[in-house]
C-alpha cells in the first residue's frame, strides 16, 4: 500500500506542486528569518570578537542599572585608576575607553544618523595604545581640545576629509573640531550603522561625559600569564572603595556579544512570530488544497474501497501523500528562505540599518525547526481530508461528479455559533477587568466560530456580492457568481486567509485611529504653547540642558521648558517582598523643570503639586501607586546611574496621560550627576504680542545652530505625537502584506484546481461559444467575488472586534470607539485587485483548455 | 438495395456543410493514425444526415473538424460559404456560437445554470435576444415548459438530452451536429429524443448532422454517409433499420 502511494503521488505531480507552493511559502518565512537572525548574529561575534582581539582585560564600574530593554548604564569611572593599572605586572598597555552620546553634523547642516529610532550615534576616545578599539585608517590621531577622528563610513557619508572642520553635538553643547584623521573598527569601517566621533582621551571625557571620568578600561597584558590572572592582578590592585570590576577579555567579548544578540532578537523574534501567524494561515491554504483534491479523488478512492482497500488504507495512502509533501515543501520553503534572509537583508540596508553579514549562517537546527513546522502542519491539514477519504462509500465510485459534500450544516451553524458566543462572553468578560488573556481567548475563539460557521454563510454572502456582477457581466458574470456559491467549503476554506488576514487590520487600525485621536484630544487639552522643539531618542541623548535654558532666554519667548528621561532605580525601603535580584531593574523617570512648566505643559498632576517637588520630590504615577501601596508621603530611594542614593519622598500623584513614564522627578535631583541628562521634549510658548513667525525662526536658528531637534508647530507636535500609533500600525500593515501574499497563492491554487475539475464544463462553453475573453471574466469574476466574501466578513468581524477591544481597554471610559473609515475601504479595494490578480494565471489556464478533449472525456 | 451514387457537387446554396479532401492524421512516426483520409462529403440543408461506421473510423474527428472544434491536417471545410481554415479562434467562435449548434453523448448541460439559462446560452454568449416566438415554440416541442427553472441534476437523462437538443435549436444554427445524442438513454427516451430531431427537420425546416451507431435511430435520417478507415464507404437515402443492418452486416464482409 505504500509502494502504491508513493506510486499515486507521483502521478499527480501537478498537484503536488500546487500543495507543496503553499508549504514552500509558509515555511520560506519562517527558515528565512531563522537564517537572517543566525547571520546577524555570527556577524556580530566575529566582529566583537575582532575588535576585543587585543583587549586582555577591562575594567568598569560595579554600579550600573538595567534598562527596560535589555541594555545596562554604567557609571563612570576615574581616570585616574588607569596609572594603578599601568604599574601592575604583566600589562603593557592600557586606554580609558568612553561610548557616549554625540551626533555628527552634516556638511548641510543636518545631523548625520537619525533622529533617533535609527543606529545610535556615538562619541569615543581614539588612542595609540594597542588594547585602543579603533585603527588608523587614514591622517593621525587626535591631540588637544580641537582635534577629532571619524570612523570611516561617517566620513564617507558625510564627504568629510581630513583637514575639514566638524560640528559635533554632545552632552556639553555644539563644537567645532579640525578632522585629523580616519580610523576603522575591526574588520568594517562601522558596525550597524552607527556613526563615531574620536576624540584624546581628556577632550572625550570633558566633552562627553565628565572631565576626568571614562566608561571603562582596555587593557593588553604581556602574555606571560593568562587573562584570568592578569585580571585577578588589576582587581587587587585596584582600591574597593572604587567599585571597580575586571573581567578578562573572554568575558567581556560574550557579554557584548549577548547584549548585541539581545536587541536585535527582539526584531528577529518578532519576525519569527509574524511567520508562525504566516504559517498559520498558510495551513489554511494547505488544509484547502487537500480538502479540493481528496474531494477530486473520490471515485479514485471508492474505487480502491471497492476493490477491498480498508478504511485505514485509505486514509494513510493520503497521510503519506501528505507527509511527503511536507518534507518537500519544508526542504525546498528552506531554500526559499535563504534566498528571502538576503531580500530582507537587502530591504533593512535600503532602510539605513546597514547590518554587516559575513557570509550566510546556515544551521542546522533552523533546517531541524523548518521541517518539524512544516510537516507538523502539513500532516495535520492533511488529517481530516484523510480521514474523510477514508470514509467515502464504496458505491461513490459509480456517481459522477465528486465535489465536497456539503456536510451537516445545522451542526456545523451550531457548533460555529456556539464558539462565537463563548468568544463574545469571554471578550466581553475582558471588558469588565477580566485578564487580558481572556480576551486573547474570546478572540481565538470567535474566529474559531467564524470559521467553523464559513461554509454555511459563503454561499448566501457570494450570491449577494454576486449580484452586481451577474448585473454587469451578463452569462460571464451569471457563471462567475454560480461558480463561486457551488462550493461553499471550498470557497469559505479559500477566503479564510483573506478574513484572518483583514479581520486583524481591521481590529488593529480601528483600535490605533482610536488611540490616535485620544492622543490628540490629551495632548490637545495639555499643551498651551506654541512650538515644540523634539528629538526621538529617548534615554539617550537629546537636547542639552543648556539648548533649553537659551531658548527661554530668546526675544519673543515669554515661557520655555524642558522635558527628558533618564534611568534609575527606585527602591521602597520598606517593601520586603521584592525579589532582590530584580532590585538591579531600572526605571524610566521623567524630568521636568518645575520652575517652567507650569502654565505650557499640564502632565496630569492629580494630587500634590508641583512646586513642591525641589532635589528630593518624585512623582508617582496612580496605578503604580496603589499597586505599591505608595501614597504622598512615602519615602523612598532613587538610585542613579553613578550610584548616588537620593532619599526621596512622594510628593504627588500623576494620571499618566500625559507624563511618558510612571516617575517624574526635578532636573534638579540629576544636576550633580556625572553622567548628564538631555531634554526630549523643548515645550515653548510666545511672548504676548510677538510676530509667531520670527519667534520660530530665531528657535529655529538656535536649533539647527546646535544640529539637534525638530522644531514643530503646537498642531505638529500634537500630530506627531498621535503619528507615533502609525510605526505600530506599519508593523500591522507588514503583517497585511504577508498575509495577502499568502491569500493570493490561495486563490491561485484553488482557481488551478477548480479551472482543471470543470475542464468540461469550460471545453462545453467554448464549444457552444463562449469567447476566451468571457471565459476569463468568468475566473477573473469568480475570484473576485470569493477575495471580497473574506474582505466583507473580515471587516465586519475586525470592525467587532475593534469595538470590543476598546471597551476592554478604555477602563476609565477615556477611549471611545472610531471606526476607521479609509482604513476600510482601503482593504476592499485591495482585496478587489488582489482578486483580480490572482485570477490572472488561472484564467489564461482556463482558456488553454482543448475543446475536442474536454468533451471527449467520459 | 443499397444505393451508392457518385459523390454529390458541393453547392452552397443547398449545402449547409461540407468537406473537401479531408485529411485528419494523429501523432507522427510509427504511431501516425489517419483518423480522415481524403474525405469528401456534403450536408444538404433541410435534412437529417447520419453517420455511421465501425468504432475507430473516424466519425467523431469528421465531426468535430466540420463543427469547427478541431482542425484538418489537410483539405478544407465549410459552414455555408466560409472556409474554416481561414477563421482565427474568435472568430471560430463565434461561429460556433452563431451558426452551428452542438448535442453530445452526455455532460451536454452546464450545471450552475437552469434548464432556460441553458437553452439561451448561445444566445447570451452572444449578447443577443434571440427569435422570442421560436424559442416559445422549441420549448413547448420538448415539452419542458414546467421544468425551465431547475438545475439539470434535477432532470433526468432524456430531459436533460432535450434540454441540450433545444439549445442547439434556439439560436436557429445553420446546422446541429450531434455525436451519439442516444447513446445514453433507455430506448424509449431514446425514441423520444428521435423523434424531436426528426420533427426539428420537418416541421421546423433544421439541418442535423447525426454520429450513431443504433441502426434504428440511424433510420430517423433522410441519409446516411458511412465511414470506414477514415474514408467514406457508403451512403444510404430513406433508410430503414432492416436496410441499415443489412448493408452493416455486407460492410463487415
Ligand atoms: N487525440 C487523439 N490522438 C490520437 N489518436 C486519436 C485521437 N483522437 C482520435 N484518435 C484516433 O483517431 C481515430 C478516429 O477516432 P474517432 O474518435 O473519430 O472514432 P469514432 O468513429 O468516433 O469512434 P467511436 O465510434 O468509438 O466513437 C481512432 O483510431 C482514434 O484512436
Ligand atoms: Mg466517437
Amino acid at each position: 500500500m505504500l509502494k502504491l502511494a508513493l506510486k499515486m503521488t507521483w502521478a499527480r505531480k501537478g498537484r503536488l506542486v500546487l500543495t507543496s507552493m503553499a508549504i514552500i511559502l509558509g515555511t520560506g518565512f519562517l527558515s528565512g528569518t531563522f537564517v537572517f537572525r543566525d547571520t546577524i548574529n555570527q556577524t556580530f561575534d566575529r566582529l566583537f570578537a575582532d575588535v576585543f582581539r587585543d583587549v586582555d582585560a577591562y575594567v568598569r564600574s560595579t554600579t550600573f542599572i538595567e534598562l527596560d530593554f535589555g541594555g545596562e548604564q554604567r557609571a563612570g569611572i576615574p581616570i585616574s585608576a588607569l596609572d594603578t593599572v599601568r604599574q601592575v605586572e604583566g600589562v603593557v598597555s592600557a586606554a580609558g575607553d568612553i561610548q557616549q552620546f554625540a551626533r555628527v553634523i552634516g556638511k548641510d547642516g543636518t545631523p548625520l544618523g537619525s533622529d533617533g529610532g535609527g543606529p545610535p550615534t556615538f562619541g569615543g576616545i581614539a588612542t595609540f595604545e594597542t588594547a585602543g578599539l579603533w585603527q588608523i585608517d587614514e591622517g593621525r590621531l587626535p591631540v588637544g581640545a580641537t582635534e577629532m577622528m571619524l570612523d570611516r563610513a561617517t566620513a564617507d557619508n558625510g564627504e568629510f576629509v581630513v583637514g575639514d572642520t566638524v560640528r559635533v553635538v554632545a552632552a556639553k553643547g555644539a563644537r567645532q573640531f579640525t578632522l585629523v584623521g580616519i580610523a576603522s573598527y575591526g574588520d568594517i569601517s562601522s558596525p550597524g550603522g552607527s556613526t563615531f566621533a574620536l576624540f584624546d582621551q581628556p577632550t572625550a571625557s570633558e566633552f562627553l561625559l565628565e572631565p576626568g571620568f571614562v566608561d571603562a578600561f582596555l587593557i593588553a597584558g604581556d602574555g606571560s600569564v593568562s587573562d584570568e590572572v592578569l585580571a585577578d592582578r588589576i582587581d587587587a590592585a585596584l582600591a574597593d572603595d572604587l567599585k571597580l570590576e575586571t573581567l578578562t577579555g573572554a568575558e567581556i567579548t560574550a557579554e557584548v556579544q549577548g547584549q548585541i544578540k539581545d536587541v536585535l532578537n527582539i526584531f528577529s523574534t518578532f519576525l519569527i512570530v509574524f511567520s508562525y501567524i504566516a504559517l498559520g494561515i498558510g495551513s489554511f491554504v494547505i488544509y484547502n488544497v487537500f480538502s479540493i483534491t481528496a474531494a477530486q479523488r473520490q471515485r479514485e478512492n471508492a474505487l480502491l474501497r471497492a476493490i477491498g482497500a480498508n478504511r485505514r488504507q485509505v486514509s494513510r495512502a493520503m497521510l503519506v501523500e501528505g507527509t511527503l509533501m511536507g518534507v518537500v515543501g519544508s526542504l525546498l520553503g528552506f531554500a526559499v528562505g535563504i534566498a528571502l534572509s538576503q531580500l530582507l537583508n537587502a530591504l533593512l540596508k535600503a532602510t539605513g540599518f546597514e547590518v554587516p553579514t559575513t557570509g550566510l549562517a546556515i544551521k542546522p537546527g533552523s533546517l531541524v525547526n523548518t521541517l518539524i513546522a512544516g510537516v507538523s502542519v502539513t500532516v495535520l491539514a492533511a488529517w481530516l481530508p484523510a480521514r474523510r477519504a477514508g470514509r467515502v462509500p464504496p458505491l461513490a465510485a459509480l456517481r459522477d461528479t465528486a465535489l465536497d459534500s456539503a456536510g451537516n450544516l445545522k451542526r456545523r451553524v451550531s457548533i460555529g455559533l456556539v464558539l462565537v458566543a463563548l468568544g463574545a462572553v469571554a471578550m466581553v468578560a475582558a471588558s469588565n477587568d477580566a485578564p487580558i488573556q481572556v480576551l486573547g481567548l474570546g478572540v481565538l475563539g470567535v474566529f474559531a466560530g467564524v470559521l467553523v460557521l464559513g461554509p454555511a454563510i459563503a454561499r448566501p454572502v457570494a450570491l449577494a456580492l454576486g449580484t452586481p456582477v451577474a448585473a454587469l457581466r451578463g452569462v460571464s458574470g451569471t457563471m462567475a457568481r454560480q461558480n463561486a456559491a457551488r462550493n461553499p467549503k471550498r470557497t469559505s476554506r479559500t477566503a479564510a486567509p483573506v478574513l484572518l488576514g483583514v479581520a486583524l487590520v481591521t481590529a488593529f487600525t480601528a483600535l490605533a485611529v482610536s488611540i490616535r485621536s485620544e492622543i490628540r484630544d490629551t495632548f490637545g487639552d495639555a499643551f498651551s504653547g506654541d512650538f515644540a522643539l523634539t528629538v526621538d531618542s529617548q534615554g539617550s541623548g537629546g537636547i542639552p540642558l543648556s539648548l533649553t535654558d537659551q531658548i527661554a532666554g530668546l526675544d519673543g519667548v515669554a515661557q520655555a521648558t524642558g522635558v527628558g528621561f533618564t534611568s534609575v532605580r527606585i527602591v521602597d525601603p520598606n517593601d520586603t517582598t521584592l525579589d532582590p535580584s530584580a532590585s538591579m531593574r531600572g526605571n524610566f523617570v521623567q524630568t521636568i523643570n518645575p520652575d517652567t512648566i507650569d502654565g505650557l505643559f499640564d502632565i496630569g498632576v492629580v494630587e500634590g503639586t508641583l512646586s513642591s517637588l525641589g532635589r528630593d520630590g518624585i512623582l508617582v504615577e496612580q496605578d503604580r501607586a496603589t499597586e505599591r501601596g505608595w501614597k504622598i508621603g512615602t519615602r523612598l530611594q532613587v538610585i542613579r546611574i553613578d550610584g548616588a542614593v537620593i532619599d526621596a519622598e512622594v510628593r504627588g500623584l500623576v494620571s499618566g496621560d500625559t507624563s511618558f513614564a510612571n516617575y517624574v522627578a526635578s532636573r534638579e535631583m540629576f544636576a550633580d550627576a556625572p553622567t548628564p541628562i538631555f531634554d526630549s521634549f523643548v515645550y515653548i510658548k510666545a511672548a504676548e504680542g510677538a510676530v509667531l513667525d520670527d519667534v520660530e525662526a530665531r528657535i529655529a536658528a538656535i536649533s539647527s545652530d546646535a544640529g539637534i531637534g525638530t522644531l514643530q508647530s503646537k498642531e505638529g507636535f500634537i500630530d506627531a505625537q498621535a503619528a507615533q500609533i502609525n510605526q505600530i500600525l506599519g508593523l500591522i500593515y507588514g503583517l497585511l502584506g504577508l498575509s495577502i501574499i499568502i491569500a493570493i497563492v490561495g486563490i491561485v491554487i484553488t482557481l488551478l484546481l477548480s479551472v482543471f475539475e470543470r475542464r468540461r464544463e469550460i471545453g462545453l462553453l467554448r464549444a457552444v461559444g463562449m469567447t476566451r475573453a468571457q471565459v476569463r471574466t468568468t475566473v477573473r469574476w469568480e475570484s473576485v467575488i470569493t477575495s471580497l466574501l473574506g474582505a466583507v466578513t473580515g471587516v465586519v468581524l475586525g470592525i467587532v472586534m475593534g469595538v470590543v477591544v476598546v471597551a476592554a481597554l478604555a477602563d476609565d471610559g477615556g477611549l471611545t470607539f472610531r471606526l476607521p473609515v479609509t482604513g476600510t475601504i482601503t482593504i476592499v479595494v485591495i482585496s478587489f485587485i488582489l482578486g483580480v490578480v490572482a485570477a490572472i494565471y488561472p484564467a489564461w489556464r482556463a482558456t488553454k483548455v482543448n475543446v475536442v478533449e474536454a468533451i471527449s472525456t467520459t | 438495395m443499397t444505393s451508392l451514387p457518385p459523390p454529390t457537387t458541393t453547392n452552397s446554396n443547398t449545402h449547409a456543410a461540407h468537406a473537401r479532401g479531408a485529411t485528419k492524421i494523429y501523432g507522427t512516426g510509427d504511431s501516425e493514425v489517419h483518423a480522415l483520409e481524403h474525405v469528401d462529403v456534403a450536408f444538404e440543408r433541410g435534412r437529417f444526415t447520419a453517420i455511421m461506421g465501425p468504432s475507430g473510423s473516424g466519425k467523431s474527428t469528421l465531426m468535430h473538424c466540420i463543427a469547427g472544434l478541431d482542425s484538418l491536417t489537410s483539405g478544407s471545410v465549410y459552414i455555408g460559404d466560409t472556409d474554416l481554415s481561414q477563421l482565427n479562434d474568435k472568430s471560430l467562435t463565434q461561429l460556433r456560437r452563431d451558426k452551428v449548434g452542438f448535442i453530445f453523448q452526455a455532460f451536454n448541460l452546464i450545471p450552475t445554470l437552469t434548464a432556460y439559462e441553458n437553452i439561451v446560452l448561445p444566445l447570451t454568449l452572444g449578447k443577443k435576444k434571440g427569435d422570442e416566438t421560436w424559442i416559445n415554440r422549441v420549448i413547448d416541442t420538448i415539452n419542458l415548459r414546467d421544468r425551465l427553472t431547475h438545475r439539470p441534476s434535477e432532470l433526468s437523462g432524456g430531459q436533460q438530452q432535450r434540454v441540450a437538443i433545444a439549445r442547439a435549436l434556439a439560436s436557429q444554427p445553420d446546422i446541429i451536429f450531434a455525436d451519439e445524442p442516444t447513446g445514453n438513454l433507455d430506448s424509449k427516451t431514446g425514441t423520444e429524443v428521435l423523434t424531436f430531431m426528426r420533427r426539428a427537420v420537418s416541421d421546423l425546416g433544421q439541418t442535423i448532422v447525426m454520429v450513431t451507431h443504433d441502426a434504428t435511430a440511424a433510420s430517423y435520417a433522410d441519409r446516411i454517409v458511412f465511414l470506414a478507415d477514415g474514408k467514406v464507404a457508403g451512403e444510404m437515402f430513406q433508410p430503414t433499420a432492416q436496410k441499415v443492418l443489412d448493408y452493416l452486416k455486407h460492410l463487415g464482409e
